[in-house]
Formats: C-alpha cells, structure tokens, sequence
C-alpha cells in the first residue's frame, strides 16, 4: 500500500517527531527533507520538544591523523529511572561554518565541545555546539590552559580555570539550569559576567 | 402544565445517519457525530429532516472505528465532568488515556485509515492521537527503514551529518 499524506500532515508527523530522529528522517527523501529545513518547522519543532522531558547528548569523538568524527549519543531516562544510552550517528569534523585550519578538540560536556583553534601562542578557545552550530569564542588568554577535565571524555560539568589578558578571571561553565547554560566568568572584583550560550540539553536543529 | 411537562419520560435523542464510501448507513447520536467539526460546522445549515451526510473518503471499516472512538469520548466527557461535580474523586482521564493508547494500537494501514479518516471529519484529539502513532513508527529507525515502513521513494539526498 502506497500512502501519500499530504505535506500539512506531514509536518505535523514530523514535528511530534524527537529531534534526534530527525536527523535520520532529514535524508529519507526530498519531501521530508525541505519539511524539516523549513524554518517553521524548526520552531514547531523547538516549541514541541520544550515540552517533553529533557535529554541530554553527549558525544565521543575517536581520532586519526587528518580528521574527528564524533559520534553523538542519547541519554534517556526511562519508566522507573532507567538510563537508556543511544548511538543517534557520526559526524565529521570541523564543520564548514567552523574557522578552523587547525583545532584540537580539548573536552565535551553536556554536548558542547571545548575547541582549541590556532597555533601557539595564538590560540582561541571556542565553545561550540555542534547539533546548533553555534559557537561563542573565549576571552584570549594569556597564559596556558589548566583544565578540571582533561583527557577529553564526556561530562556533565566542566570547570576551566584560566587567565585572561584582561584579568585573572576564572572560567566556569556552570551546569544546565533549568536546560540552559551559562558560561560564567567570575572577576577578582567579585562580580560576575555571564555569557549566554544556545546550548539546550534537548537537540534542536537550526536551518543550514 | 401537568399535561405538558412530565420529566420521566426523555425526548427521543436526536440521531444523525453517516453514510460511509461504500455506502453503508451508521444512524448516530447527534453529540456523537458533532465531534467532527466538519459535521458540526456543516449542522445549521441543514435542514431539520436533512440528518445524513455522505462521506465520500470514509470506508465503512474505519467509520466503525471512528463512531467507537467518538461515542467513547462523549461518554467519558459525561462522567468526568459528573464526578467533578459531586466533587468525588475519578481517575476517568487517566482511563480514557489507557483507552485511546490501546484503540489506536492497530496495524499500519488502519492507522492511516483513521489518521485520514480523522484529517476529513476534523477530529482534533483524534488526528492528534493519531499523528503521535505514526510519528512514533519513525522512532529508532534507520532512514531505510523509515522509506519501507512508509512506502518512500529514495530520491538520494546527501546526508549531511552523516560520515560514511
């Protein structure tokens, strides 16, 4: 049997759809793909998925010489508090949005990657978010990096501490609350500057 | 006035009669066939003894399912709001929950029956619940499996976020 919703159905399948299906469901073909890319869609989507309990991606990457690819994982907890882990696909990296000729990547938390980009003693520290790809650059530092969480693996917090050219400020990146997260820079002065990083626990996808 | 009014006897309910594609009459209560917003929009214009309506892309198995559904959901409305009037407690939600769950566990082409079925007569929480069915089908599965599970035509689009 040959079933042919309409696209307004479609849409509305899809939306109710868990982002990280979507990704999958995206190159089923060129229907579900132009449903998907609109940028409706997307806020259908995030307006749905902001109402389902929240989940948490995590990725691990594995190295060659040339190239990351990062798998991507779910975290779900089920009935009775069951934690259920699951493989969503592999990614390459860098992304071509990304600036990027020469990037480590130096720890994951929470599904955003910490990035090193550039050649010593110019390097830029980047938060990036690989599922929105956004990125937020860090303050440029003076001194090298002294990371809570190094060798790279998954967290669910990180805690950087390092040295600005500006001041001795320290670094946080604060745990999710209530699903968002802050990068926190704590002064000597006491006073404390956030800055907001797009960074949902629940997959979003964002128009290329 | 005693003539008039005597409260042990009901007004005969008013009844509607659906006619399915192939052309199978379903006499329903009225309230019942006024879950569908189409019949409902449609209801003034008719005339008093004009009580059918022919649905040209209902077969007469699904209509069975849908009247089932809707006769279900009145009843529900009923007690709930019967219990929350005399203020007694009533899992009837919770019930009317497990209800639906289990009468849209049905196979692939019915819930597509229904899901269409429900899409023509405008029944909201019915297409919804519908619509969440099949969206669960895509949970899980590989894009291949989405395409035969769906009957989809793989017209090659480059994965981007996939590294093979």
């Amino acid at each position: 049997m040959v079933i042919y919703f309409s696209k307004d159905i479609m849409f509305e399948i899809l939306v109710k759809v868990p982002a990280k299906d979507l990704l999958r469901a995206k190159v089923v073909c060129k229907l579900w793909h132009s449903i998907i890319s609109d940028p409706n869609f997307v806020n259908s989507q995030l307006a749905h998925s902001r109402s389902q309990p929240p989940e948490i991606i995590l990725k691990i990457y594995s190295s060659d010489y040339f190239e990351v690819i990062f798998e991507m994982f779910t975290i779900t907890t089920q009935k009775h508090g069951i934690m259920q882990v699951e493989k969503i696909c592999d990614m390459k990296f860098p992304p071509l949005q990304f600036p990027c000729t020469e990037s480590t990547v130096k720890a994951s938390c929470n599904g955003l990657l910490l990035i090193f980009h550039g050649k010593h003693p110019f390097e830029t520290l980047y938060v990036y978010n690989p599922v929105t790809r956004q990125y937020v650059a860090l303050p440029s530092m003076t001194e090298p990096l002294d990371m809570s969480c190094n060798p790279p693996r998954c967290y669910y917090s990180w805690t950087l501490f390092y040295k600005t050219t500006l001041l001795e400020n320290m670094l946080c990146l604060e745990r999710f609350i209530r699903g968002a997260l802050c990068l926190l820079l704590v002064t000597r002065s006491g006073a404390d500057i956030k800055i907001p990083i797009h960074a949902v626990p629940i997959l979003h996808l964002i128009p290329n | 006035m005693k003539d008039s009014f005597n409260p042990s006897i009901e007004p005969p309910k008013k009844t509607v009669t659906l006619v399915s594609s192939d052309g199978y009459d379903f006499e329903v209560e009225e309230e019942v066939a006024l879950e569908s917003q189409v019949i409902k929009d449609g209801f003034e214009d008719k005339a008093v003894d004009d009580r059918e309506y022919l649905l040209f892309n209902v077969h007469s198995d699904t209509l069975e399912l849908i009247i089932k559904y809707c006769e279900k959901h009145v009843s529900s409305r009923k007690s709930i709001s019967a219990a929350a009037a005399s203020s007694s407690s009533s899992n009837g939600e919770e019930a009317l929950k497990e209800w639906d769950e289990h009468f849209i566990s049905v196979d692939t082409n019915t819930l597509y029956d229904i899901l269409m079925a429900a899409d023509y007569l405008n029944i909201k929480s019915l297409l919804d619940l519908a619509i969440q069915k099949v969206a669960d089908t895509i949970h899980g599965r590989s894009p291949e499996q989405i395409r035969k599970k769906f009957n989809i035509e793989n017209d090659s689009i480059i994965d981007p976020w996939a590294s093979e």
